[in-house]
């Protein structure tokens, strides 16, 4: 194999990539620092998470001493300084609760452990206390609007994982992970290599876009590498597509541990991009984060519409996944055809990982927390139809958010609804949404 | 360097409470994806099942413990077949996706905050082990295996869990050897073949998914008496995918594959953990911090499985006792 | 039954008497059928794969169905044997109502059927894959399967059988071998043979001769004329002309999923309609099994 540019490229961006991972700024010897973080999720707000200022917390340590206090700044955390590492408890003072929200059913106080070099976080999610300001009715447009939202980010990620499994037969295991890393890869590169300066505005925004980037190209990298290195080679010795799909479980164990590993247990959240306030337009809101990546979503998605229905490379991947050897015969190189989907799934996945990080936090789980809705997604869809993975995605996306609407006594199950509305829909209409009923024989 | 303490520790895992849950959840895998080539991902639920079998019925209805061991039969078969009957006239990808989602919808019914008189929430159910303690000799008496201290408590799970994996073991080797499990192997090879010769296919599918579902609740039995927890943590989805790769390590298809599996499994891991706790910690050689610290050593041994795990299936994916020839996972 | 493999004449045959009744014309009736298939049609989309009027085969005969490729012989077989699904039409075997009836079940009712790609299982041993062909096993009933006094006799009497009816197939020496280790043409013979394992009344083969060793055709041959005489019956796909004309005493032929011509071969051959048929797709070389 000749050495080209583009390899000596993909060198140097897995060298900065790992030496990002490893520049993480070592905890100061003296600060250990308890991260309380005070966010409103009150439905009648009509949008997520919207930070609290001015609330007074105490931490108090094992012994019931009280060793430090502070009160939520603008962005809602407060840092509290605790003297060393070990297991406090946080209580927010309710008397300094803005009107109509309240501790919520987690109740005033947690329980948090901190270690000396990571510090701890306390998030606390306020609820509402007093009635209903907004009819269940009213909150509607912005539930589905949430729904379109976070389907178009599993959108995003479940299209790549559908083409995969058009053109190969494969079930990518390690997607998540590939998700996974674009966000870690993107914090990392985000908080420790700064091109542009500032903390606010149009130079944040541009150093998040930096950082996005280097995150969307080593997700390709990775990608591209496990296509080259792993996949191909395994098709050459036809091994069964169970047998791959047992190696991603491999690699994706792996992925997640090494992440894990490199990246600490904790999750972290984009600072600047944190508690935003909302733009609100009639009965939806959303905050500025959320809207640009709204519209990154929809263009990407469009994009790769786009490309599947009008470009040639576009149809040569309809080609392959419908017929592998049909397509080689007639002079598509389905090797190249292959490479370009894995690419393009693993900057989709890597794009989607900062996209949901942003959303909520970068955590080395982040990924695998989502694989199970992504493979309902493009079952939903119909297998091996990569629009199908959009719909799926959306309708998904949609069963999660109403969920919460229609039940807010059960919203930790919202997963649930939309996992046994993917296996009744199965039960009724086992080709998905979007697919054709297979010919036996 | 302490290595007396290393080995036996590693030692002990690999014989122990751990080592055995796991092998029976491989066990009921091995009959699922060994023999009948159902891709089973929800093994995990099944587990759960059987755990929570055992600890709901002794804290909430008061029954005693030994009596919830039939019950779990019961409660692992009417799983297997609510997940069977629709799933199993699909194909093989669909039922991985559908058995990962059944699993998973388990678990966060069993960690939801509103049932949490039922279930324990995500403390899970912490204090049923009573008639087990009351039922055995001795069970505060301390011994030692080697450096390794357990009680008498420990020991007696030891016994029941392997005996419970030696009864299954009989009965899968009888089964395999038999006319029915040659059935088995020629459905996973190819079910219309085995159609065309008048083999009812879907009811020795289902009866496959019960009886290694009943098998893997058996592991949750024993985690959670070993352990005296019931956890939704214990039984998220990666408890499958370690069961698989036990099952790969070990040979899929063959009757001790598993076992053997899970014994190499946690002393692998547990060694790994000792080890490295070892070189990252005050005392002795420390390894350079910025290679590894004492925060991050655990996840390096699941680095080890999963990385294990592709290295097996692409280079000796008959595992230690499994047959090229037969070589249980696809040519398709 | 000893079979030579050196060619012979063929052994002069008096034609049975019921073919001298029965016009030769698609759909005709027979005065003893064992199947009779009614208006069964199958489409994929647009395209009509199989569009049978009507289908008669008589008991105890062996009917050949000829026809270009994508003619929909394999459709039909896989829709009489439940392998797939009519959007109409009714059939019956042997007077029962077949439509809609599970594969496994067409096959306990004595419609066994081989397969055009040979579905011989590669990872289980020769003896074994006949072993699993026998009916009514004891041991294969989960309760009874793990203890081994109540099938043992059962299974050395089913593997006695075997072990004949391979020896018939010449395959006998290759007991042990796992079937993946066999040839293409030797695991054609093993279908078969795996196929009369289960002593079914009619026995529906597809292209049994292609990749067969020339010299095993003709104790080929042999043997399903005895099936014939076991009283059996055999409906065939083939492609090779000198076989269907050897050994067939009635011949079907679709086109397009229609059935465009029936009667003794001697009539087929000369029939215009066939001609056009075949003229009109390429001619099918026996390119043999891939092994």
């Amino acid at each position: 194999m000749t050495i080209r540019i583009r390899h000596l490229l993909a060198l140097v961006l897995a060298f900065v990539a790992l030496a990002a991972t490893l520049w993480v700024p070592a905890a100061h010897a003296d600060d250990i620092i308890l991260k309380v973080r005070v966010q409103n999720t009150a439905e009648e707000t009509g949008a997520k998470k919207q930070p609290v200022e001015g609330v007074a917390v105490v931490a108090v340590d094992s012994a019931g001493n009280e060793v430090a206090t502070g009160v939520t700044d603008a962005t809602g955390v407060a840092e509290l300084v605790v003297p060393a590492g070990g297991d406090y408890t946080v209580t927010l003072d309710e008397s300094t609760l803005p009107e109509g929200l309240s501790a919520g059913d987690a109740g005033p106080s947690r329980t948090v452990t901190v270690t000396e070099g990571l510090g701890g976080n306390a998030n606390f999610n306020l609820g509402s206390s007093g009635p209903e300001a907004e009819s269940r009715l009213d909150r509607l447009p912005q539930t589905l609007f949430n729904g379109i939202r976070f389907g178009l980010v599993i959108a995003i990620m479940s299209v790549g994982l559908s083409l995969i499994y058009a053109t190969t037969g494969l079930s990518n295991f390690a997607h998540a992970e590939t998700v996974t890393l674009g966000a870690v890869v993107a914090w990392t590169v985000g908080t420790n290599i700064r091109i542009f300066g500032g903390t606010t505005g149009f130079s944040a925004f541009m150093q998040l876009a930096f950082a996005t980037v280097c995150g969307v190209l080593v997700s390709m990298l990775f990608a591209g590498l496990l296509e080259t290195r792993v996949w191909r080679p395994m098709r050459r010795r036809r091994i069964g597509l169970t047998s791959m799909m047992i190696v991603s479980i491999g690699i994706a164990i792996f992925m997640r541990y090494l992440i894990q590993f490199r990246f600490g247990a904790q999750p972290k959240s984009f600072p600047q991009f944190a508690s935003q306030e909302n733009w609100n337009i009639g009965p939806f809101g959303a905050t500025p984060r959320d809207t640009i990546g709204m519209l990154v979503s929809i263009s990407c998605i469009g994009g790769v519409a786009y490309m599947l229905m009008k470009t040639r490379t576009g149809k040569a991947i309809r080609a392959v996944s419908d017929n592998p050897d049909l397509s080689s015969s007639t002079g598509i190189n389905t090797d190249r055809i292959i490479l370009f989907v894995w690419l393009l799934g693993g900057a989709l996945a890597g794009l989607s990982g900062v996209l949901f990080g942003l959303d909520e936090q970068v955590q080395w789980n982040m990924g695998s927390r989502l694989l199970l809705l992504m493979f309902a997604a493009i079952t939903l869809g119909g297998l091996g139809r990569p629009f199908g993975a959009l719909v799926g995605s959306l309708v998904i996306g949609l069963a999660v958010q109403l969920w919460a609407w229609l039940f807010p006594d059960y919203t930790d199950l919202k997963t649930v609804g939309a996992l046994a509305g993917l296996i009744i829909i199965l039960l009724v209409r086992p080709q998905g949404i979007l697919g054709s009923k297979e010919r036996i024989g | 360097m302490n290595w007396s303490l290393i080995f036996s520790n590693a030692i002990y895992a690999a014989i122990g409470v751990q080592a055995i849950g796991f092998a029976l959840a491989a066990m009921g895998l091995n009959i699922h994806f060994g023999y009948t080539g159902l891709l089973n991902f929800g093994q995990a639920g099944f587990l759960l099942i059987g755990a929570y079998s055992v600890a709901i019925p002794v804290t909430v209805w008061g029954w005693n413990l030994f009596v919830c061991l039939p019950f779990v039969v019961i409660t692992a078969s009417l799983f297997a077949l609510l997940l069977g009957i629709p799933t199993l006239k699909l194909r093989s990808d669909y039922l991985a996706i559908v058995t990962i989602a059944a699993a998973e919808i388990l678990r966060l019914l069993v960690s939801t905050p509103k049932w949490t008189s039922w279930s324990g929430g995500t403390d899970g159910i912490n204090s049923f082990t009573d008639d087990f303690r009351n039922a055995v000799p001795n069970p505060s008496a301390q011994y030692k295996l080697w450096k390794q201290p357990f009680t008498g408590y420990d020991l007696w799970v030891m016994i029941f869990g392997w005996t419970l994996v030696a009864l299954f073991a009989l009965l899968t080797w009888a089964l395999i050897r038999s006319p029915w499990g040659r059935v088995l192997r020629s459905i996973r090879e190819d079910e219309d073949a085995a159609r065309s010769l008048g083999k009812n296919v879907f009811s020795y599918k289902m009866i496959s998914l019960v009886l290694g579902g009943v098998i893997g609740a058996f592991g949750g039995v024993v985690l959670a008496i070993g352990n005296q927890t019931a956890n939704p943590i214990t039984f998220r989805t990666e408890l499958t995918f370690f069961a698989y790769a036990i099952l790969v390590l070990g040979g899929v298809g063959k009757v001790k594959g598993p076992i053997i599996g899970a014994m190499i499994f946690w002393f692998v891991i547990s060694f790994s953990q000792e080890f490295l706790k070892n070189i990252t910690d005050e005392i002795g050689w420390r390894a350079p911090e910025w290679l590894i610290t004492a925060n991050n050593f655990p996840f390096v041994r699941f680095m080890i499985v999963g990385g294990g795990l592709a290295l097996l299936v692409v280079f000796r994916p008959q595992g230690i006792f499994g047959n090229r020839k037969e070589q249980a996972f696809d040519v398709r | 039954m000893s079979a030579e493999p050196t060619s012979h004449e063929p052994a002069p045959r008096t034609p049975d008497a019921w073919i001298a009744q029965v016009p030769c014309e698609p759909g005709a009736s027979k005065p003893d059928p064992i199947l009779t298939a009614t208006g069964v049609r199958r489409s994929f989309g647009g395209l009509t794969a199989v569009d049978v009027e009507h289908l008669e085969v008589q008991r105890n005969t062996i009917t050949a169905l000829i026809g270009p490729n994508g003619a929909g012989k394999t459709t039909f077989f896989n829709l009489l044997t439940g392998f797939d699904e009519v959007n109409e039409g009714a059939w019956s075997f042997d007077g029962t109502p077949m439509r809609d009836i599970a594969p496994h079940r067409t096959a306990k009712l004595g419609m066994v059927r081989t397969f055009q790609l040979t579905k011989s299982l590669t990872r289980l041993s020769v003896i074994e894959n006949m072993r699993l062909g026998a009916s009514r096993q004891k041991g294969e009933r989960f309760w009874a399967a793990p203890f081994k006094p109540l099938w043992k006799a059962e299974e050395a009497a089913n593997t006695a059988r075997a072990e004949a009816l391979l020896e018939r197939f010449k395959l006998g020496h290759m007991r042990d071998e796992y079937a993946g280790s066999l040839s293409g043409g030797q695991r054609k013979l093993l279908e078969m043979a795996r196929a009369l394992m289960v002593e079914p009344s009619m026995i529906m083969l597809d292209e049994p001769m292609a990749g067969v060793n020339p010299a095993l055709k003709q104790s080929l041959l042999d043997h399903i004329r005895s099936l014939k005489d076991e009283g059996r019956t055999v409906l065939f796909v083939e492609h090779d002309m000198d076989m269907v004309h050897e050994i067939s005493d009635w011949v079907i032929v679709m086109a397009e999923g229609r059935i465009i011509a029936e009667g003794p071969p001697h009539v087929i051959g000369a029939n215009q309609a066939v001609i056009d048929a075949y003229l009109g797709a390429h001619q099918n070389t026996d390119i043999g099994m891939s092994s």
